[in-house]
């Protein structure tokens, strides 16, 4: 409670170190705002390419997460067994 | 191929790069693209005080000890003035010099800063102290560690390149195809296609969001696009 009370925002970090991979969809977000706005030539459809963007971006990053531990997990255990 | 795609002059804006530097955005605001300026600035700098949000400020040390916030900083510093205040700040009212070791960094608990023309400090820089007994003072803020700490530095960093690809944008506009004969046949071409067409109505008209089709330029499929 004691570090509740002393957070400065902008000066002290906020406690997000259970779900800290919730702050990649932000990321995502704000990323794909910049590059739209930047590369579309019109802005008519400009919130659905953002979205279309966002989704590729954390769909990417999920894809590689799972890949990742699939290797890890699975695959490096078979081909690299751990001798005791 | 009937006639070799053509493309807009690249010109040189420097005024509008110039102003992307200063205020991300303000350079697409300049050369009259108000909405798509607006959205850039609010992303870029949305991304950077959102990193510092969640990091804190120690996410912006330009003489941070650990070497992975040095070498940050020169992206950060891309967003323009904002990431160099910040810095500045940081250096000069949260850190000071510890004279043990002759380094600047900031408190530890239990310290305070004697600035510089206190009669306990004989230097003209502020210095580190010990508190007082009895006083509960600590450090101004909380370094951020592990996960928090590599996501914050994560979005000031994105700021940074971001905005430097505006800056790029902005002082370098043009360079895009113009209407021509044949039809692109290819969804890429397709949306060259409809990049040229809008060039071709003209980039200085002020936004290209408010009536994209208003002025009737060429149908997307019929400009001349080589893939």
């Amino acid at each position: 409670m004691d570090s509740l009370l002393a957070y400065t925002p902008l000066l002290d970090p906020i406690n997000a170190h259970r779900f800290w991979w919730l702050l990649l969809v932000p990321l995502a977000i704000l990323i794909s705002v910049v590059y739209k706005a930047l590369r579309l030539p019109s802005l008519r459809r400009y919130p659905l390419g953002v979205a279309i963007m966002t989704a590729q971006v954390l769909g990417g990053m999920f894809l590689l997460g799972a890949g990742a531990y699939l290797f890890v997990v699975h695959l490096a255990p078979i081909v690299l067994p751990v001798r005791p | 191929m009937a006639n070799p795609p053509t493309y807009e002059p690249l010109r040189f804006n420097p005024v509008a790069g110039v102003l992307a530097f200063l205020i991300p955005g303000a350079g697409h605001v300049y050369m009259g693209q108000a909405t798509r300026g607006v959205l850039i600035g609010a992303g870029i700098l949305g991304l950077f005080f959102g990193g510092m949000f969640i990091g804190g400020l120690s996410i912006v040390d330009s003489r941070s000890p650990r070497m992975e916030n040095r070498i940050s900083y020169y992206g950060q510093v891309l967003v323009g003035p904002a990431a160099i205040i910040v810095d500045r700040l940081h250096q000069s009212m949260f850190k000071a010099v510890d004279e043990r070791t002759r380094t600047t960094r900031a408190l530890n608990p239990g310290e305070v800063i004697i600035p510089a023309g206190d009669p306990r400090n004989g230097r003209n820089v502020p210095i580190i102290a010990r508190a007082a007994d009895g006083t509960d003072e600590g450090p101004p803020y909380v370094k951020s560690l592990g996960k928090v700490h590599e996501i914050g530095l994560l979005y000031t960093l994105v700021a940074g390149m971001l905005n430097l690809i505006v800056i790029i944008d902005a002082a370098f506009p043009g360079g895009r195809l113009v209407p021509g004969a044949r039809k692109a046949t290819t969804p890429v071409a397709a949306e060259a296609a409809a990049l040229a067409a809008s060039s071709a109505r003209g980039r200085a008209s002020d936004d290209r969001s408010e009536a994209p089709d208003a002025t009737g330029g060429p149908e997307a499929g019929d400009v001349d696009v080589e893939v």
